[in-house]
């Protein structure tokens, strides 16, 4: 890979974090993150819809009239996030149930749309797709923390609860 | 001699500079068009996976109510020691009159052929079905042990389903679960959290003089029979109440249990 792809794969993770630095998409970050394994699958949900958005919007960029290309990018994305959704309700079932209302939020997490609009329009369909994975993944590396975190103190604060009791 | 490309209604459509109207539609048309595709190919063929899911966990909640589920059990054998019976419910006996193997519940509730429209409805669910598929468990002895009923209504975003587990004298709950719901995770969503379910065990339907006490609420008027509402979920919480209320009361299964306990179902 060369370094510019690199660049773009792991800028977004370090120097460049939407989540802790943009400030992009923490509204569903909060939401999904109340146990690591929930949060994982969100996030590879989250990775494939960013990656593969930013993939066929760069591929079709050069015929997107500009009058309706929010509209376009919308339309893709929201049918990638729905085929996530199905994909989930058949093969992780529990886990969809869990995540409920939060796979379709997809679709209005701020990342997909800003790296669409912002990278994928101007740029060609490898590179938008490694910085779409790049920023999906970061969404990843913030909300495992955040998961980990979440689990953590949630099996501390029973771990406390039963020290109490038993004393 | 004119370019071959724009000799046709097609070329000429092509060689449109991209911001133009009739190029902008064209885009716009299509793309719906493959989206939308691709989007009904997953459906259609993901649906029978989901459906399996959606059957296999409405098995593991009839187990979960009743107390019988296990991480790792074997669903489809623990399931086998129910005895499915269908109930009309404006007679509240047992009927055969529609075969419980392909009876399907939520299309039943919507056919007007198979179901009363409710004048008083609490539930908001509409049409009251006629029949409906209820679970036995029988002790090893073959009495009764535990009912297991379907219940349903609306809460604030959607209609929760779910089973409520009745002891076999019809009055004390054993349980209550919803299955499907839609509602708003981390406030209505709370009605799947297990200590709030917990809340339901040995609580009584009725009072001793068979008034109907049941209810969730923020004040608890009596012990035995109150279930404490769920905070930041007053809409849900009212939607379990009524749902419950209605189900256990005259126009739901209140019939079909005092003729189980007498032996007329």
């Amino acid at each position: 890979m060369s370094q510019t792809k690199r660049e773009l794969l792991v800028d977004p993770l370090v120097d460049n974090n939407p989540i802790t630095l943009q400030v992009l998409g923490i509204c569903s970050a909060l939401a999904v993150t109340s146990s690591l394994q929930v949060a994982l699958v969100m996030s590879i949900a989250v990775v494939a819809v960013t990656g593969f958005s930013s993939l066929f919007i760069s591929i079709i960029r050069n015929s997107i009239p500009s009058s309706i290309r929010i509209i376009v990018q919308m339309v893709i994305i929201a049918s990638l996030v729905i085929l996530v959704d199905q994909i989930l309700k058949a093969f992780a079932f529990e886990i969809s149930k869990t995540l409920s209302v939060f796979v379709g939020l997809i679709i209005t997490n701020c990342i997909v749309m800003g790296r669409a609009e912002a990278f994928a329009m101007k740029n060609p369909p490898i590179a938008s797709l490694l910085d779409g994975v790049g920023n999906g993944l970061l969404w990843l590396v913030a909300d495992a923390c955040w998961g980990c975190a979440r689990t953590f103190r949630i099996r501390f604060s029973v771990w406390c609860n039963n020290f109490r009791v038993s004393k | 001699m004119p370019d071959r490309k724009t000799s046709t209604l097609w070329g000429r459509l092509i060689a449109l500079p991209v911001d133009s109207t009739p190029k902008t539609i064209l885009v716009a048309v299509t793309l719906c068009l493959f989206c939308s595709m691709i989007v009904a190919f997953a459906a259609v063929n993901l649906r029978p996976i989901q459906m399996y899911n959606k059957a296999l966990d409405k098995k593991v909640n009839i187990l979960q109510v009743a107390g019988l589920y296990d991480e790792g059990v074997d669903v489809g054998a623990v399931f086998a020691s129910f005895e499915p019976r269908i109930v009309d419910m404006r007679t509240g006996k047992f009927t055969d009159a529609v075969d419980i193997a392909t009876f399907d519940e939520r299309a039943a509730a919507k056919d007007p052929s198979m179901s009363t429209e409710l004048m008083d409805d609490p539930a908001s669910i509409g049409r009251k079905p006629n029949f409906t598929t209820v679970y036995l468990l029988k002790n090893t002895d073959g009495s009764l042990d535990k009912i297991i009923l379907p219940i349903y209504g609306y809460g604030l975003w959607s209609t929760l389903y779910g089973f409520i587990a009745l002891e076999e004298n019809g009055n004390d709950i054993f349980g209550l679960q919803f299955y499907d719901h839609a509602e708003t995770p981390g406030l209505g969503a709370e009605v799947d959290n297990p200590r709030w379910k917990a809340q339901w065990q040995g609580k009584k339907l009725r009072d001793d003089n068979g008034n109907l006490m049941i209810q969730v609420a923020k004040v608890a008027k009596a012990r035995e029979h109150h279930i404490d509402a769920l905070a930041g979920a007053t809409l849900t919480s009212d939607g379990v109440d009524n749902l419950v209320k209605f189900w256990m009361g005259k126009s739901g299964f209140e019939l079909f249990i005092s003729n189980l306990k007498s032996g007329a179902a």
